[in-house]
């Protein structure tokens, strides 16, 4: 049947259309073209043609023009509008009319690359040129990278890669380096936070190599929808760029629609499980042959899922098989057998993560259900936008959980149809970025005097260095004077990059996926549920030194879920002030303690509690710096201050991105009813990264201005007692929170 | 607070702070303490030392003009130098001693020593980097000085020094002598030679296995670096006189190296350097080059060894089989045989050999029957299963097989 029967019979389908919120339907709309400029050479003309393209799509050939012209671009159109012939058409070109130019290419993470390498290798070998193209990351062999090296026309990497691996090698890459005509970044909007101020310093010193060798390249990005993707890719790159997002591909008219799960216990608000619903729903598509994906937020989600549908189609054994599970922790061959799959339409569903959220090509599907509110309005439009297709019709559902933020946001759809998509924040001149970097600049090459390092003014930095021994100023240059290798001390991503592997041992024993190493003490604990492909294992043994957990099938009726719980210890005081007579601020170094305390037996469908076990593993922990504060407890109650503590602590995390330029993700708040270290009610809010970038710092400089703001926000909110936009749900902070949190704010900042 | 307050309050440390040596410039007080002289290029200037050693001198026990005698086509193999006609008057032995260990375009080479022969002395010459300003200038006087030379000797140069020193020149934009010049690395000839005696081919330890030397207050090479640094910081001349030292003895030691590598491949036999294990490792490297003769008798010396005893025999019948010396190949797969010696693989060698060779099916059925005996008993006793017993079995049948069609043969006949 054709999505537009089934999407009918919902709406004449009582029992679904109460539960909807909001119907939109966005028109279809026609494509604007334009034929391919006459500058491209011939034979790569002639290979579109016979893949089927015959002419650009307006937005392709805007940014084609701008490359010609020696602009620097970013594009910014939805998935599947063919963002890669905007880069792949122009660098092709060049490599045809002179065999000497390089490229690189940069992506997010090592499965993109991959995607990206096949999909280019394809074009090549339509040409017939020998045009080479190669990934360069941590898995390329040791024989194959002096190939690369040399002959490498397009190397494809990642932003780790370019500073640990090439960068600080640059001497053995000088092909490259001389004659680099383009950069390519794509998924320009993943480069946001710390990522992103580090990758931004990386750049630096990518074009600083540039320019020792003599070559100055263009830069092309890519970026899904951000609210401000010129200014970031112009903080990025540190140059100008053309912006080009007026979309040319053409659409199918496109539903998307809101679904509350309906009220099961009126008494405790409960709501039915997002989970079963998102089930029941990609049931009525899957059963009708219509493509669809199913995004969740979690793996446990995926599996759980994949699970449910696979047992919904069990009458149709065929069927059954060409539904997949998608997450990270699958081992890369299995996935790229899935994008195949996906791409060439044997696989029918797939349940994923926001994984596949990424421009991972897996062709056009009709439906997407969204399993929960993904968390930013960008994501969310992002998922919606792999169900979509040029001619056809299709049609997305988020479905809220009873979190009270998918609750907020279900109920106010004009809220989400209305707010732009979140901003990409760096911040490249970050003190503890910025001296890493320029520690690593030096290492390459040394500086002269009154160099700059990108935008950044960095004369102070070395004479600072100069002062701690790592540098030594000599007829006009700074040249690096220790032992170590620094890159290998500066990681660009806040996550280890360890993973746990897991195996099966129920016959001849096999890995069969990955675990990252913080997701580790949740998910593969002993006797944890582990949850692969649909099917279940327990996990017999788990070696934490070696890094492997020892798994078994099993067939149980019921899933396992970790409590974590985290602790924070002051190490070191090196800044302290009153903010007023009876408040002080911190600024420190602590120690975050995150701990795997127990885990619940879950009973499949009926999700009810079926028994509970210890969890006992090492803590993970982390060293870093943060801001806080104290305040007298003496006039409130303690379970009052418990809650304000909650909601301001909420309401300042939320706000405070916006005064450090970081992404929400890079700090964290805890919060203590009585402090260990103070004595007395303290709110911790600490970098979410090993040794701390900073933001704690500047936080501890900003309190009032941040503290002021926060009383704002909370005043202004048009709630009763307390909501996402403040200080937080009321089921999760508490009735008193708003009130409380207010007087807190009035007991810090009066005097 | 400003951004240098900041700075020192965040990211400093607060030990190894340091305070600019303002006096600069103290390294002439170096050139007294090591008798070297200031050489200006037009890059800036550095210190040259040049130490020659006589006709006479003697290093660990080698008169160093010996090494003029050798032939040196000899080396050919054991270097895979493919270009003929080495010659030790052009060839130069080079070790630098560097700011780092771990590589990476940051490591710069601040001593580089030179060795080579001239009228029958050997005379090292050694650049030192004063300060980094000065870099390009001995960069610049080792392309002068290698430029007389088509040949270096090195030790792990062929990964360390020479990409090093590459990687120097190219952030110099100058060009770099060591592309046109043929690298002949030590490390990888004596890991040919003594890797299966020796548990590590590190220079120190051949010095130790090989010459029998032991080198007294010897700085070590890890703390080179820092010694080095210390200098830049406070002008302390004390330390580097050792790593002069220390160089010189390393380019000394290549030629005693060198010298030994000849000793063993020119007639391992009466070698007194190579012994044991060795033999295996020289065997093989003959049989690789085909100079098979010798290379039976290196396998032949390697059966004494009981640790490459295993080895020896079954390169050696190997080899016999390989040159068709049929009857020395079977009687040592016998003596294998009746001396425990890997008698699985020699009974193997045996059934085939009756097979294919003798035709003779029923000596091929006994040896695979008494080899898959004794792979049962070991499957029994050590519960080892072994898939060469699957193998052995397909054999047996097919012998069997042909077997009774040659019975049937004969009594057609």
């Amino acid at each position: 049947m054709e999505l537009s029967g089934v999407l009918e019979n919902l709406k004449k389908k009582d029992s679904f259309i109460k539960n909807v919120t909001c119907w939109k339907v966005i028109p279809s709309r026609k494509g604007e073209y334009a034929p391919f400029p006459d500058c491209i050479d011939k034979r790569l003309v002639n290979v579109l043609l016979d893949k089927g393209i015959k002419s650009l799509y307006s937005h392709q050939r805007k940014a084609i023009d701008e490359v010609m012209k020696g602009n620097n671009v970013v594009v910014v159109t939805p998935t599947a509008s063919g963002k890669t012939l905007c880069y792949n058409i122009p660098v092709l070109n060049e490599v045809l009319r002179d065999a000497n130019s390089r490229a690189l290419f940069l992506f997010p993470t090592k499965a993109l690359s991959q995607d990206q390498v096949s999909e280019l290798l394809e074009l090549i070998e339509g040409i017939g040129e020998n045009i080479k193209t190669y990934t360069y990351d941590g898995d390329t062999p040791q024989d194959a990278r002096v190939l690369i090296r040399r002959d490498g026309h397009i190397v494809v990497t990642n932003p780790d890669m370019l500073h640990t691996g090439i960068l600080p090698h640059h001497t053995k890459w000088i092909k490259l380096f001389s004659n680099l005509k383009y950069v390519v970044i794509d998924e320009l909007h993943t480069y946001r936070g710390v990522f992103g101020s580090h990758t931004a310093n990386v750049i630096r010193r990518l074009k600083r190599i540039c320019r020792f060798y003599g070559s100055n390249p263009q830069f092309i990005l890519c970026s899904a929808t951000i609210a401000n993707p010129g200014e970031l890719a112009e903080k990025l790159i540190e140059e100008k760029v053309k912006v080009i997002d007026e979309n040319g591909a053409p659409s199918g008219e496109k539903n998307i629609i809101f679904y509350n799960p309906p009220i099961v216990n009126r008494q405790l608000g409960i709501r039915k499980s997002s989970i079963l619903e998102a089930k029941n729903l990609a049931l009525e598509f899957l059963r009708r042959d219509i493509k669809t994906i199913i995004f969740a937020k979690s793996r446990l989600a995926v599996e759980l899922i994949l699970t449910y549908i696979r047992e919904g189609l069990n009458e149709n054994p065929l069927f059954k098989s060409s539904i997949k599970g998608y997450r990270g922790g699958y081992l890369p061959k299995e996935r790229r057998e899935i994008e195949k799959g996906l791409r060439d339409g044997e696989i029918k569903g797939v349940v994923s993560t926001n994984a596949l959220e990424l421009g991972i090509d897996i062709g056009s599907l009709d439906v997407s259900l969204i399993t929960g509110y993904p968390g930013t309005v960008a994501s969310t439009w992002q998922q919606m936008g792999r169900a979509g297709r040029r001619n056809s019709n299709s049609c997305s559902i988020l479905i809220a959980s009873s979190n009270p933020l998918d609750q907020y946001i279900i109920n106010h759809p004009d809220y989400f149809f209305e707010s732009p998509p979140e901003s990409g924040l760096i911040n490249p001149d970050n003190l503890y970025i910025l001296v890493s970097h320029i520690k690593c600049a030096a290492f390459k090459l040394p500086f002269e005097d009154g160099e700059k390092f990108g935008n950044a003014p960095i004369q102070e930095y070395l004479k600072f260095l100069e002062g701690e021994g790592i540098l030594r100023h000599v007829g006009g240059r700074w040249h690096w004077m220790s032992e170590a290798f620094p890159a290998e001390e500066v990681s660009l991503r806040s996550a280890s990059m360890e993973n746990f592997v897991v195996i099966d041992i129920t016959t001849t024993p096999r890995v069969i996926g990955e675990v990252d190493r913080a997701s580790a003490p949740m998910l593969i604990h002993e006797e944890a549920i582990y949850i692969h492909d649909g099917q279940q294992y327990q996990v017999e043994k788990l070696d934490y030194e070696e890094k492997k957990a020892y798994v078994r099938k099993v067939d149980v009726d019921y899933y396992t879920d970790a409590s974590v719980s985290i602790n924070i210890k002051v190490l070191d005081v090196l800044k302290q002030d009153f903010i007023n007579s009876i408040s002080k601020k911190y600024f420190g170094e602590v120690l975050v303690t995150t701990l795997a305390t127990m885990f619940k037996k879950i009973k499949l469908f009926t999700h009810e509690n079926v028994g509970a076990g210890p969890i006992k593993l090492p803590p993970e922990e982390m060293h870093t710096t943060a801001f806080f504060f104290t305040f007298e407890d003496k006039e409130l109650d303690p379970e009052k201050i418990q809650q304000g503590l909650l909601g301001l602590c909420n309401v300042l995390v939320n706000l405070a991105p916006l005064y450090l330029m970081c992404d929400p993700k890079d700090i964290r708040g805890v919060v203590e009813i009585k402090s260990p270290f103070s004595k007395q009610p303290t709110i911790y809010i600490f970098d979410n990264y090993p040794g701390g970038v900073g933001f704690a710092e500047k936080l501890y400089d900003i309190d009032k201005t941040l503290l002021k703001a926060a009383r704002q926000a909370i005043l202004e909110c048009t709630c009763d007692e307390g909501c996402p936009s403040c200080v937080g749900p009321v089921e999760d902070v508490g009735y008193y929170a708003k009130e409380s949190a207010l007087e807190i704010i009035q007991g810090v900042l009066g005097d | 607070m400003n951004l240098t307050e900041k700075l020192k309050a965040f990211v400093g440390s607060s030990k190894g702070k340091i305070e600019k040596d303002e006096k600069g410039k103290k390294y002439y007080w170096l050139l007294e303490k090591i008798k070297g002289e200031v050489v200006k290029t037009q890059y800036g200037e550095h210190i040259e030392k040049t130490v020659i050693y006589g006709k006479q001198y003697e290093h660990s026990g080698l008169k160093l003009s010996k090494i003029l005698e050798i032939p040196f086509d000899e080396l050919d193999a054991i270097f895979n130098n493919k270009h003929k006609g080495m010659d030790i008057l052009r060839t130069a032995f080079l070790d630098t001693e560097t700011t780092g260990l771990a590589g990476g375009s940051g490591t710069y080479a601040f001593l580089i020593g030179v060795g080579f022969f001239e009228k029958n002395c050997f005379k090292i010459l050694q650049f030192f980097m004063p300060d980094y300003s000065e870099e390009a200038s001995i960069l610049v006087r080792l392309n002068n000085v290698l430029s007389e030379f088509e040949f270096l000797i090195t030790f792990n140069g062929k990964v360390y020094d020479i990409p090093l020193l590459n990687t120097r020149y190219i952030i110099n934009k100058l060009d770099s002598p060591l592309k046109e010049i043929h690298n002949l690395d030590l490390l990888t000839a004596c890991r040919k030679i003594f890797k299966k005696r020796l548990k590590s081919v590190a220079l120190s330890n051949l010095e130790k296995q090989l010459l029998y030397m032991e080198r007294e207050n010897d700085i070590p090479g890890f703390l080179i670096p820092s010694v080095y640094f210390n200098y830049l910081r406070t002008g302390e001349i004390d330390g580097l006189l050792p790593i002069f030292y220390h160089n010189q003895k390393d380019i000394l030691s290549m030629v005693n190296l060198l010298y030994a590598v000849f000793d063993v491949v020119k007639n391992p036999l009466y070698s007194h350097i190579c012994r044991d294990e060795d033999y295996i490792c020289i065997g093989k490297l003959y049989e690789d080059r085909g100079d098979f003769e010798k290379s039976i008798e290196c396998y032949k010396k390697a059966l004494e060894t009981e640790s490459v005893k295993k080895e020896a025999y079954v390169r050696l019948s190997l080899l016999y089989k390989k040159l068709n010396m049929w009857d020395k190949a079977v009687d040592l797969w016998m003596e294998m045989v009746n001396k425990n010696i890997d008698p699985v693989f020699a009974l193997e060698e045996l059934a085939k050999y009756f097979e294919h060779k003798e035709k003779n099916y029923e000596e091929a059925v006994k040896a695979a029957e008494k080899a898959l005996s004794i792979l049962m008993i070991k499957k029994r006793l050590l519960h080892i299963d072994d898939n060469k017993i699957f193998d052995f079995k397909k054999r047996l049948e097919r012998l069997k097989g042909k077997k009774s069609k040659a019975i049937g043969q004969i009594y057609l006949l």
